[in-house]
């Protein structure tokens, strides 16, 4: 009877500290909510391209660490095409992405069963601007902003074609994360979201994905937007 | 090293870099070879859709649709300075539904999501984009490429844990943060992506014109210990209360067949 009671008080204690932490956070939001932004939003078309090392594997996981130059993704006003032909403007010092899969599938997982989650994120710009994720901090006590990557590799629409080089086996990949910026340049202080609409490139063409899981060596290819205020 | 030497190094190294690509010749599309991508900017308004509500989904519905060009980039730094001046087609109709999920707090992008039901987009070049639906029966004439045997759903979320802004139409009411990515394909076979199948990723704003921020702010504080139905209803009724419209620069980016 007492283990009971005191179980209860504790489930009790846990459920207001709990609420309290949620509305702390909220109480944040809220009072960011009665006033506008002042800042005008920022907005970036660049291009990534990536060298990446296996950093980690699981039975349903693989992480990479990626570096490379970031350059502009310049667009053609009369018809919109895209591409990564611009000037380099800063640097993906680290980047270290995670694969998480549904382990139960024969072969390569569908679309809707891959996950692309970002673990750790630094991108510098020549302007000084570093660009870092925006996400809850767990050793803190109190959430904060949380906006993790959420993105797929989109091993339905087939390789795409053309592949050459050390990683001709490409697939699409595509997703959104939250991004603030410090540092010294124009993006120092504000936040906002970083959208990947690219690929990732393999030695091969993977059967399955304790095949993919085994390269040591990939490389991410995306033009991505970024718009902060 | 003095600050001011390290930032003189680093602009350095990024102008050397700079060059060795510039001299590599690069020109592909910012996915690589093999790929046809386009970044369009677009502004649409919306007006309600049946079935309007859905109060036990937790959704609202609305139709999008607006004019599209080309994103403006200055090519030196890489800023979207604006949009240009020629029409590319029309953006929509796209019938987009907007969910609530009590279950996350407002300061989560999972709060408040956004998914693409039924969206078209109409080129001046012949091409169509739509979504992939797999198992779709009922193919439109004029969409002989549409059959699709897996989907891409879209995943949009609002960020409303951002903060408000100031409506980009200008006006009352406030503007909201809207991203997310997902699947499409063209149909016909016509134009500069024909019968590519990809995704589309979106990384703009929603702006709403009535209700004021510390409106919007009432009603979710309403979430403090978790949304009930009644709470879930103020907020829908509250984002399909105003006058809706959204711009935002958007990534489309395609593979395959091109006639």
């Amino acid at each position: 009877m007492k283990r009971l009671a005191l179980t209860a008080l504790l489930l009790g204690l846990t459920a207001s500290a709990s609420a309290g932490f949620l509305e702390s956070a909220l109480d944040i939001l809220l009072r960011s909510l009665r006033s506008f932004s002042g800042a005008e939003a920022l907005k970036y078309s660049l291009h990534y391209d990536l060298q990446g090392q296996r950093s980690g594997s699981g039975e349903d996981w693989v992480s990479w660490r990626l570096e490379g130059p970031v350059r502009v993704a310049t667009v053609d006003t009369s018809d919109a095409q895209w591409r990564g032909e611009g000037p380099v403007v800063g640097q993906v010092v680290e980047w270290e992405l995670r694969l998480r899969v549904d382990p139960t599938v024969a072969g390569l997982p569908r679309n809707t069963q891959t996950e692309l989650g970002s673990t750790s994120l630094r991108l510098e710009l020549a302007d000084g601007s570093v660009l870092t994720e925006l996400l809850d901090d767990p050793a803190t006590p109190l959430p904060e902003t949380d906006i993790p990557l959420q993105g797929r590799l989109l091993f339905e629409l087939g390789p795409i074609p053309g592949g050459s080089g050390p990683y001709p086996a490409r697939y699409r990949a595509t997703g959104c994360m939250g991004v603030q910026g410090s540092g010294s340049g124009a993006l120092a202080g504000r936040r906002g979201a970083l959208c990947i609409s690219g690929a990732f490139g393999f030695p091969r063409r993977p059967a399955d994905f304790a095949e993919l899981r085994s390269f040591e060596q990939v490389e991410a290819v995306s033009g991505f937007t970024l718009v902060l205020h | 090293m003095p600050l001011r030497l390290k930032r003189l190094a680093r602009a350095g190294l990024y102008a050397c870099l700079g060059l060795l690509v510039a001299c590599s010749g690069s020109s592909s599309p910012p996915g690589g070879e093999g790929l046809r991508s386009l970044l369009i900017h677009f502004e649409v308004n919306a007006t309600p859709q049946a079935p309007y509500v859905d109060l036990a989904a937790g959704e609202v519905f609305f139709r999008f649709e607006g004019d599209m060009v080309a994103s403006a980039v200055d090519p030196a730094t890489g800023q979207v300075t604006g949009k240009g001046s020629k029409s590319l087609g029309r953006f929509g109709p796209a019938v987009v539904g907007f969910r609530v999920n009590p279950a996350r707090s407002p300061t989560s992008s999972d709060f408040l999501t956004f998914r693409c039901i039924d969206c078209s987009i109409h080129f001046a070049d012949g091409a169509l984009l739509r979504p992939l639906l797999p198992g779709d029966a009922t193919i439109p004439a004029g969409e002989p490429l549409r059959s699709s045997a897996f989907d891409i759903p879209m995943q949009g979320h609002f960020l409303q844990n951002l903060g408000v802004l100031s409506p980009q139409t200008g006006g009352i009411g406030f503007g909201l943060r809207g991203v997310g990515c997902g699947g499409t394909q063209e149909v016909t076979g016509k134009g500069l992506l024909a019968g590519g199948r990809g995704t589309i990723c979106m990384n703009g704003q929603f702006d709403f014109s009535s209700p004021s921020p510390a409106a919007l702010a009432q009603v979710l504080a309403g979430f403090a210990d978790g949304g009930d139905a009644a709470e879930v209803a103020a907020l829908l009724q509250l984002l399909a209360g105003s006058l809706l419209t959204g711009r935002s620069d958007c990534a489309i980016t395609v593979q395959g067949q091109r006639s």
